[in-house]
């Protein structure tokens, strides 16, 4: 009974990814935005340096996955309450939880999806996977916790605007890249920077795919997943607890 | 249960169909119900034929047809419409309300909301008028209207101009208006005032034109229900 019935609620979170795929990720603006932020940053980056492929395509894929995660779901909510559409779905025989595991989900598939990019383009450049199991789990849990993250992003204030929750997830966002070791390799990371990028969830997404391209990573493989597990549950717990508070003030 | 909303608030960028289809799957309607009933639907609104257009390319009646389409897609058996026919063309109007009559002849409870009370007094069978988020009265239409003394009214024309104080002189008179050419004034009997009417134009030697007793309408029980409310 109690299986038939939570069944029958992530149905619904289907349909929800249903059409948030159609409405805001299936437009080309918004897979193109996707694919550039990320490239144009690594291109500054790359640019005037001589780096093997090895080591710059961890960092690329790194801000692929966690761009295009995070890049639409902040602005679900915020769009519907606006447009009312917000108030059909809560009307409508449908738990919270789904509503937002569906947004997590649609997030999570995008984020899948435009991550293949970078990796086939790490391919072309003659990179070689030591670890395609351990590349494919992480991008698969990392682009999950970070699509948990988006709809977190969204949880507070209550705004109806999504240019404000697009500034203030962009406020958030655009640090984490730069604490997460992309950019500099964590074991060339002082103190104080390593101590910082550890509590970013991206810092142990980036080192399970240099374990996956360069054979070695800066933590164990386990403590990478087990860390990227204990952030999604945490950030997909606090998204949902803190919607339902806010839900009220949003209507 | 099944909600039409003041505000259109179908997803614009998805078509109408994909908008029916999304509500029958958050209904949990299979696949082959919600289809079968989806089709039904938007062909008895005259929409089958725009199904795959996006939403937002379409006018307000047909935005408001639809979203009736999804209010009914689970077959409710209580339906909240709110304001279902404001600002709609006539023939949107005319099939909304038939639609209403239908749904309720079949078994359906529906709770209308509604400024206009004509439509009220068409469609409902209970009325409650609410006055600042309180219930004024609660009754059937006409029972509204016979408890409402004192806003019964006769129409009055006459071959000339008539003075208004000599029309509220008439015993039994409560108040005048003008409206147009013609004189509303509002009695507590009719059949008294009319007698007394009569007398007074052949003494002003005046000829009446025309002559109606009105009952009071929902809108006179209306207005005075919120006044009274409001003077309390």
């Amino acid at each position: 009974m109690m299986n038939s019935l939570y069944w029958s609620q992530f149905k619904r979170s289907f349909a929800i990814v249903k059409k948030n795929v159609r409405i805001y990720y299936s437009k080309g603006p918004v897979v193109i935005f996707g694919l550039l932020v990320p490239f144009f940053l690594f291109l500054s980056f790359y640019i005037g340096r001589n780096l093997p492929a090895e080591a710059l395509v961890p960092g690329l894929l790194g801000m692929t996955a966690f761009f295009t995660a995070t890049s639409v779901g902040p602005a679900i909510v915020p769009w519907e309450a606006r447009a009312k559409t917000l108030e059909r779905l809560i009307s409508s025989p449908v738990s919270l939880w789904a509503i937002f595991l569906g947004d997590v989900l649609s997030s999570f598939l995008f984020g899948v999806f435009v991550s293949i990019f970078p990796i086939i383009a790490g391919v072309f450049l003659g990179i070689e996977l030591t670890s395609l199991p351990v590349l494919a789990l992480g991008v698969l849990l990392a682009t999950f916790c970070f699509a948990s993250l988006s709809i977190l992003l969204s949880s507070y204030p209550p705004a109806d605007t999504p240019a404000s929750v697009m500034m203030i997830s962009s406020m958030i966002k655009f640090p984490l890249v730069f604490i997460s070791g992309i950019f500099i390799p964590i074991e060339d990371l002082p103190v104080w920077g390593k101590m910082l990028s550890s509590i970013s969830p991206l810092t142990y997404f980036t080192d399970l795919v240099r374990h996956s391209m360069q054979g070695r990573s800066y933590y164990p493989v386990e403590l990478d997943f087990a860390v990227l597990v204990v952030f999604t549950v945490v950030f997909l717990v606090l998204a949902i607890k803190i919607h339902e508070r806010t839900m009220p003030k949003r209507l | 249960m099944g909600i039409v909303p003041e505000m259109a608030n179908a997803y614009v960028d998805l078509s109408a169909w994909n908008n029916i289809m999304l509500t029958g799957e958050l209904y949990g309607i299979s696949r082959k119900d919600r289809q079968a009933r989806g089709e039904q639907l938007l062909k008895k609104v005259g929409l089958y034929q725009r199904k795959d257009h996006p939403v937002k390319a379409f006018s307000r009646g047909m935005k408001q047809k639809l979203l009736l389409c999804m209010a009914l897609i689970n077959e409710p058996r209580i339906l909240f419409l709110d304001e279902p026919t404001s600002g709609l063309d006539v023939e949107s109007q005319r099939l909304i309300r038939d639609m209403i009559r239908e749904l309720n002849a079949i078994g359906t409870t529906v709770f209308l909301t509604t400024h206009n009370m004509d439509e009220a007094n068409q469609l409902c069978d209970n009325i409650a008028i609410i006055n600042h988020g309180k219930v004024a009265a609660i009754d059937s239409p006409e029972q509204l209207k016979s408890r409402s003394s004192g806003l019964q009214s006769i129409e009055v024309s006459f071959n000339k101009k008539v003075d208004s104080e000599e029309l509220r002189k008439i015993r039994g008179v409560n108040e005048v208006k003008k409206l147009g050419d013609k004189w509303r004034l509002y009695v507590e009997n009719p059949n008294e005032v009319i007698d007394k009417l009569v007398e007074c134009a052949k003494a002003g030697k005046t000829k009446i034109i025309s002559l109606n007793t009105l009952a009071p309408t929902l809108e006179d029980v209306f207005l005075r229900l919120t006044q009274e409310k409001g003077e309390n």
